[in-house]
């Protein structure tokens, strides 16, 4: 167990800049996750918490000591890959034993602690087999196992889950939870996958571009995006962000979606507020798809739209509007009869919505100063 | 343009059989896709279709003529593949022509059938480009434009946007299923995504273990699974599957018991072993402690995803999921009382796994 702080990190690979001054502090114990597309500077990034990569510029440090020269194997960290890297000519057992034996522990205890991780694996049954008669889904499991079993400082995941099928995944999300709670490990888990990152993580460090885009729990990133990117990159499916023109009125300010939109939204305080901040004519006007209420009545904050498409899927509606140019997604209940042509009219939920300003494309309707978490804790 | 029927198809490997039995009619101008988990045998059927395989038995027709031993060719079908196969250096346009090239096409015709082809799949500005200039979407769109240039006999995408991000998938998703309702073309997909295959297809095909399970409209598959391994493939998070005892007029579930009217009970009764099988969204979930029935539901998971979680409960030895709206104040631990109406049952054969109601 140990924090792991990351100062002013820069790395660069010639004219290319993987990571751009980044910090960031993964606090003991915890599960924080590397979020972003390919390419973000994720990977890069948990390779210099690794050691397998130095930084250009900038120190990491494991509680407090300076590691930004130590090599991979004296910084006590454990790894588990996509590929899952097993012995497959070895048994399970001796697997999940290797690492405890390379560190000389008794054969006492390393009996007792691969019969509980194969308990807790649900592998006890495949024990004495060869690892190359597992499936691909128990292979990832014995590859988790293997590394968790050494207890290492620092737990570093890159995708794990993401060769899996999709069913297995839900499982083995929960089994990762589940891991994390008993070994109480600081874990550090690269993914592209916001549900996983969700799912698993105390903590989400957003990337994009090697810049951290934000760094908050998953109930932050998702409902105080500290930016457009992050708003988008979080829910899926993704965020509606749509231009809007801010208009004062009499009893306060309006947005109007798009240029034609015939309804304007009268705003709260919070999001009139955030416009009287910015000083902004348009902005970029946020809500999220399952936010959207279908209703019958008149409001302040309700606007005509015409259904475009409806897509069934599972137990969810994806439907996907139009309100003068502006084309925009809402997600409703699979037993919601709604037909493309129809036109309906819709409610905001002004609480949960956002608006971000067109340059910078920051959140305007947010504290700017807890963005990168680092105050936070 | 044409129907194509897969009838009783068999392929099998040094003994192993990778396709059984497969039959499969797709429509002319439908949009089927073929769904399944790794390795259930869909590139098998891909592969069987396009004729880089023969069938060791059963029969492919196309119109009503057989095919089953035509080459490729022949058979004139059009395909997308995951890993796009474009040529680098050759720009957008050329990459589009060439199926058209190749055939010796006149230069009016293929000027006025990529014209049209990069309009509908908004590629005209960059036709220009060599494919290390464009983005994954951009490449995507190319790829797909190439397949769609030339006339064929219908067009075959295998996991044709697994590559893609996330909200890029979202998109192409779309625009393909608006492509095929424009051009009017039949469109075989492949896929090992749930709800890809449900959201782009108006019939699906799934596919387990090399044998074809269910096909119908995808709203159907969902509603009213054939069996429980594909009320298990279809939907996320995955459908619950419980035990139940039927007790003179009383059925219970781990969740409490379940008011289903005379008639379905009578069939219920008559089927001998029944399992119970319950989406997520379907568990109601109410703070307090159960009913006296079962054993106490207890949180055991919360998977909070932003939009919605996923609470595990367990009751007695059972694990039941279920789904609620946002950030639920809920807790680990916490004590809750479970609901399910009867009309969000499905019941299956405990023996062959088969839907009864």
């Amino acid at each position: 167990m140990a924090n792991v702080t990351l100062e002013n990190v820069t790395k660069n690979f010639g004219d290319f800049t993987a990571v751009d001054t980044l910090n960031l502090a993964v606090p003991d114990a915890e599960f924080v996750a590397l979020l972003g597309p390919s390419g973000c500077g994720k990977t890069t990034t948990m390779n210099m918490i690794a050691g397998i990569e130095a930084p250009s510029i900038g120190s990491v440090s494991f509680d407090g000591v300076d590691v930004t020269q130590t090599p991979v194997q004296k910084r006590g960290v454990g790894f588990v890959f996509q590929n899952y890297a097993i012995f497959t000519h070895m048994t399970v057992r001796k697997n999940l034993s290797f690492g405890l034996e390379v560190a000389g522990r008794p054969a006492k205890e390393i009996h007792r602690k691969v019969e509980e991780m194969a308990e807790f694996m649900a592998l006890t049954h495949r024990l004495d087999q060869p690892s190359a008669s597992l499936s691909v889904n128990e292979l990832q499991k014995l590859a988790i196992g293997r590394s968790a079993i050494v207890e290492p400082k620092i737990f570093l995941l890159d995708e794990p889950l993401s060769n899996l099928d999709a069913a297995f995944r839900e499982r083995m999300r929960s089994d990762l939870r589940q891991l994390q709670r008993d070994l109480k490990q600081t874990m550090v888990y690269v993914t592209h996958d916001q549900i996983e990152a969700m799912s698993l993580a105390d903590r989400v460090a957003v990337m994009n571009k090697g810049q951290l885009q934000q760094f908050g729990s998953p109930a932050q990133v998702y409902s105080e995006p500290a930016n457009v990117f992050v708003a988008r990159f979080i829910g899926a499916p993704s965020m509606n962000i749509v231009r809007a023109s801010i208009q004062h009125g009499t009893s306060g300010h309006e947005a109007r979606l798009g240029d034609l939109a015939a309804d304007a939204i009268m705003l709260d305080e919070r999001l009139s507020g955030a416009c009287d901040r910015s000083d902004a004519l348009d902005v970029l006007f946020g809500f999220r798809p399952e936010t959207i209420e279908i209703t019958d009545e008149n409001g302040p904050t309700t606007f005509g739209a015409e259904v475009m498409l409806v897509e069934t899927v599972g137990r969810r509606k994806i439907v996907h509007f139009k309100t003068g140019l502006i084309d925009f997604l809402g997600v409703f209940d699979r037993s919601l009869s709604i037909r493309a042509g129809e036109a309906v009219k819709l409610k905001l939920d002004l609480d949960k919505c956002h608006l971000f300003d067109v340059k910078s494309e920051r959140c305007l309707t947010l504290d700017q100063g807890g963005v990168d978490g680092q105050n936070r804790s | 343009m044409a129907r194509i029927v897969l009838d009783g198809v068999t392929k099998t490997y040094g003994g192993v059989p990778a396709l059984e039995n497969a039959n499969l009619v797709v429509e002319n101008a439908s949009f089927t896709s073929v769904f399944g988990p790794p390795g259930c045998g869909k590139s098998v059927l891909l592969r069987l279709l396009l004729g880089l395989e023969s069938v060791d038995s059963g029969r492919i027709l196309i119109d009503d003529v057989e095919v089953t031993r035509a080459q490729p060719k022949e058979r004139n079908f059009s395909m997308v593949f995951q890993n796009l196969a474009l040529f680098p250096h050759l720009n957008a346009r050329d990459n589009i022509a060439f199926p058209l090239v190749r055939r010796g096409t006149s230069q009016n015709v293929i000027d006025e059938r990529l014209d049209s082809v990069a309009g509908v799949l908004s590629i005209s500005h960059i036709l220009h480009k060599k494919p290390a200039a464009l983005s994954g979407g951009e490449r995507q769109r190319v790829a797909i434009g190439r397949a769609l240039v030339r006339d064929a006999t219908a067009y075959l995408m295998d996991e044709p946007i697994a590559a893609l991000d996330a909200r890029l998938r979202d998109v192409m998703r779309v625009e393909l299923k608006r492509l095929q309702s424009e051009f009017g073309h039949t469109f075989v997909y492949v896929t090992h995504d749930n709800e890809e295959a449900m959201s782009v297809a108006d019939r699906m095909a799934i596919l387990e273990r090399g044998r074809i399970r269910q096909i119908d409209k995808p709203d159907t598959i969902y509603a009213e699974p054939s069996t429980i391994s594909v009320a298990e493939l279809v939907g996320s998070p995955k459908i619950n599957i419980l035990p139940v005892k039927i007790d003179g007029t009383a059925i219970t579930a781990p969740f409490g018991s379940v008011d289903l009217e005379g008639s379905l009970l009578d069939k219920l009764k008559n089927t001998g072993g029944v399992v119970l099988g319950v989406r997520p969204e379907a568990v109601k979930l109410h703070s307090g402690n159960g009913n006296s029935e079962t054993g106490a539901a207890l949180i055991s998971d919360i998977e909070r995803l932003g939009g919605f979680s996923i609470v595990t409960m367990k009751v007695d030895e059972f694990e039941i999921r279920a789904l609620a709206d946002g950030d639920p104040t809920l807790a680990i631990g916490e004590e809750v009382s479970l609901r399910v109406d009867a009309a969000d049952c499905h019941f299956f054969g405990e023996a062959d796994g088969a839907r009864i109601i």
